[in-house]
């Protein structure tokens, strides 16, 4: 005799308790993944190449002045004349993470002096030795990693200021900004 | 005597499933998601003799040791929405955060170890029905002359109904 096979509806109801609790997956727990990052950058250094030097200049009777360019060329005014020497602008390269830029800040002395007589002095930059006679560069771009910052500046000469060799120091400070 | 099964066809399973809701478990009611939305983001520094950088849950960031924090308009912290499908849940939740030393950002050569997971709120006694935000910050472990470049990884948040 056959015996069919049935459902009873005791374990029809089983079947439904267990569809109904797992079949949408388990909604007592959930987690979830963040990214996270960090970026370490190159740190930024700058080292002097070239010292600043304003050359021989003879003073006379009548104050005036002698400008250096960035790029090192010569300018003068008043009773202020050449006289041989070479001059050349200061050059302080800078190197850190290609790419980024970074905040210029020129200090030193506001004075050359020869350990007496003093002559004025008051810097002037840029990161492409052009031939400006004023004006100070604050930032710069470390285009691929490096850059040059050039000094040169504006010396006033007293009349009849005494003849010696005169010095001092220009300092450059940088930070990424 | 002879008995007959009756075929169950699938539409009157379907039909015995939506009449019969008490075989449903409650808390199948009340499911918890959870989805991350922002990184967490040490920021831009400068290795120097190496220390930490801290980014609390607050998003603020800080550093011990020598490490030089530079400029970084995206630096925060990671942040993760949690939503209950739109009914307000009223059951309390369990967050469970990395454990120290199990987290490390990448360059592909080095790493740096992420540590100290912190979360705000610290607990959660509900979810509202909008859902509500979780905050994760972490400290970041940096070692002297650390080798430049950009370090990634990622870590998981897990949140359990009590």
């Amino acid at each position: 005799m056959n015996q069919p096979t049935f459902f009873s509806f005791r374990s029809l109801q089983i079947a439904l308790a267990v569809l109904a609790c797992c079949g949408t997956g388990n909604a007592l727990a959930a987690s979830a993944t963040a990214a996270s990052n960090g970026t370490v950058v190159t740190p930024i250094a700058v080292a002097k190449t070239s010292d600043l030097a304003f050359g021989k200049f003879a003073a006379s009777a009548t104050a005036g002045s002698v400008t250096l360019s960035p790029n090192g060329a010569r300018t003068f005014t008043g009773g202020v004349v050449a006289a041989g020497g070479t001059s050349t602008a200061a050059k302080f390269d800078v190197t850190g993470q290609a790419g980024l830029t970074y905040a210029i800040t020129l200090g030193g002395s506001t004075q050359l002096t020869d350990g007496t007589s003093t002559m004025a002095f008051a810097p002037i930059s840029d990161t492409s030795a052009s031939a400006i006679t004023t004006g100070n560069v604050s930032t710069g771009t470390l285009t691929g990693g490096a850059q040059s910052i050039y000094v040169g500046g504006v010396l006033t000469v007293g009349a009849n200021q005494v003849a010696n060799t005169y010095t001092g120091t220009v300092t450059a400070t940088v930070d990424y900004n | 005597m002879r008995r007959r099964a009756a075929a169950i066809l699938p539409a009157s399973l379907a039909a015995a499933l939506l009449h019969a809701p008490f075989f449903l478990p409650a808390a199948s009611a009340q499911q918890v998601t959870l989805s991350a939305t922002r990184n967490l983001d040490f920021g831009r520094f400068v290795a120097g003799s190496g220390g930490a950088i801290a980014v609390s849950a607050a998003g603020v960031r800080t550093k011990t040791g020598g490490v030089i924090l530079l400029n970084s308009p995206s630096a925060g912290q990671a942040q993760f929405t949690v939503g209950s499908n739109g009914k307000a849940g009223n059951k309390s939740i369990v967050i469970t955060l990395p454990a120290n030393g199990t987290i490390r950002l990448s360059n592909g050569t080095a790493n740096m170890a992420v540590n100290a997971f912190v979360d705000s709120p610290a607990t959660l006694l509900s979810i509202p029905a909008g859902g509500t935000t979780l905050s994760v910050g972490a400290t970041l472990t940096v070692a002297a002359n650390q080798a430049p470049g950009t370090y990634s990884g990622s870590f998981p948040l897990i949140i359990n109904y009590q």
